[in-house]
């Protein structure tokens, strides 16, 4: 099920980097992270592809890249909701009340 | 909002049923089982009681009796040497830092988890159960092929594997799943064993067949079953500190006595009935003898 990543080889290794990196352009920069997280502990491993790492660290640009996207949106939707009206009625999740 | 939550699911879904981390799937069962138990106290309150006491009734017959679906499940996993898909907790032994007495050579690998377990009851978090769920909302009888089982809430079924969030058709399982193959030869329990008294830090064995058997041989409970733990003792939490705190001994005390059970009996056990009938009893003992008295004792300030 979920298996250690010491315990796959070098192939299976790139297979995996390789379908979360492309996976994570559906709008899922989690799993960028998350194969940062996982591939973390091998990624000096001798006998791993040089693609690993470059899947690595495109994967970590990428989603420092969507982290900043998301703290903009964030910070900007908080701020401005109310002054937005309607559609930042529909936008929000949670109304709180009193505001 | 719905960004975050997508992200968190898919990632979820990964780490759970494909390949991901260890601890990030259970981090990801855990906040699970959370949710789920906070989602369940919505219910009202005879209700949830009601519904425990059924579930209890339930798990007995559907793990012990011959029909009941869950032990065919078992069984059918264990002839077919295919792991059940379902969200299970594993524990693995390696990350134990203590090492076992040689009194359990003898007695195989299987028990290896187990008497660890008597042995430590106060083992702190890395050591991971792996736990089959359960749960009683399957609107869908059991399908009992090649380990899928029952229709589930949320029913993620890829074409490949068996993805889905099955919960079983009830009884929760803490099966200690013996090692796939029978015939596994003597020594083999051995190695295991003398790998776990090694070395403190978790040692990869690069022998497939040990660290299959290992993942495969850990001790599983019901995720399931911690659903339900929690919704008790949430339960409990609502009416007063004091239940709470009895309540959540109760199911620990439960837990320990179910595991403890396993041990002798080594075969899939229902977890849920010991603990939930522990803590259903204390908490409706605490509440209607306990509490009054604290509550005089308090305002008369005698302290016991």
């Amino acid at each position: 099920m979920a298996k250690p990543i010491q315990k796959l080889n070098a192939d299976e290794i790139l297979t995996v980097s390789r379908k979360l990196f492309f996976a994570g352009f559906c709008l899922l920069p989690m799993l960028w992270v998350y194969n940062i997280l996982y591939v973390w502990p091998v990624r000096n491993r001798s006998d791993l592809s040089p693609q690993v790492r470059r899947y690595l660290m495109l994967s970590g640009i990428f989603s420092i890249v969507m982290f900043v996207v998301f703290l903009t949106w964030f910070s900007v939707f908080i701020n401005y909701r109310l002054g937005w009206g309607a559609t930042g009625d529909n936008l929000t999740v949670v109304l709180v009340k009193g505001v | 909002m719905s960004f975050a939550l997508w992200n968190f699911s898919v990632a979820g879904l990964v780490s759970v049923f494909w390949k991901g981390p260890m601890w990030l799937q259970q981090v990801y069962l855990t906040v699970m089982s959370s949710l789920m138990a906070f989602s369940l106290t919505g219910l009202a309150e005879w209700t949830t009681w009601m519904l425990l006491a059924l579930l209890v009734v339930w798990d007995l017959i559907a793990v012990l009796c011959p029909f009941g679906p869950l032990k065919i499940l078992v069984e059918s996993s264990r002839n077919q040497n295919q792991e059940v898909p379902a969200l299970l907790y594993t524990v693995n032994a390696v990350w134990f830092m203590a090492s076992p007495p040689n009194s359990i050579l003898d007695r195989g690998r299987n028990n290896e988890t187990a008497p660890k377990a008597e042995e430590e009851p106060s083992r702190t978090a890395p050591f991971t159960t792996s736990s089959a769920p359960d749960t009683i909302f399957t609107n869908g009888r059991p399908q009992l092929s090649e380990g899928h089982s029952g229709t589930s809430i949320t029913s993620s079924r890829n074409s490949g594997m068996d993805a889905s969030f099955s919960m079983g058709p009830g009884g929760s399982t803490m099966a200690l799943v013996p090692p796939p193959s029978q015939d596994e030869p003597a020594g083999h329990g051995i190695e295991l064993r003398e790998r776990h008294r090694s070395g403190n830090a978790p040692t990869r064995n690069p022998s497939d067949r040990e660290t299959q058997s290992q993942e495969r041989g850990g001790l599983k409970l019901g995720l399931g079953d911690f659903v339900f733990y929690s919704v008790l003792i949430a339960r409990a939490a609502m009416f007063d500190w004091v239940t709470t705190v009895c309540c959540t001994v109760a199911v620990l005390t439960g837990m320990n006595a179910t595991i403890f059970l396993l041990a002798i009996y080594q075969k899939a056990l229902p977890a849920l009935p010991i603990s939930i009938c522990f803590g259903m009893l204390f908490y409706f003992a605490t509440r209607f003898a306990l509490v009054p008295f604290l509550a005089v004792l308090g305002s008369n300030q005698v302290f016991i």
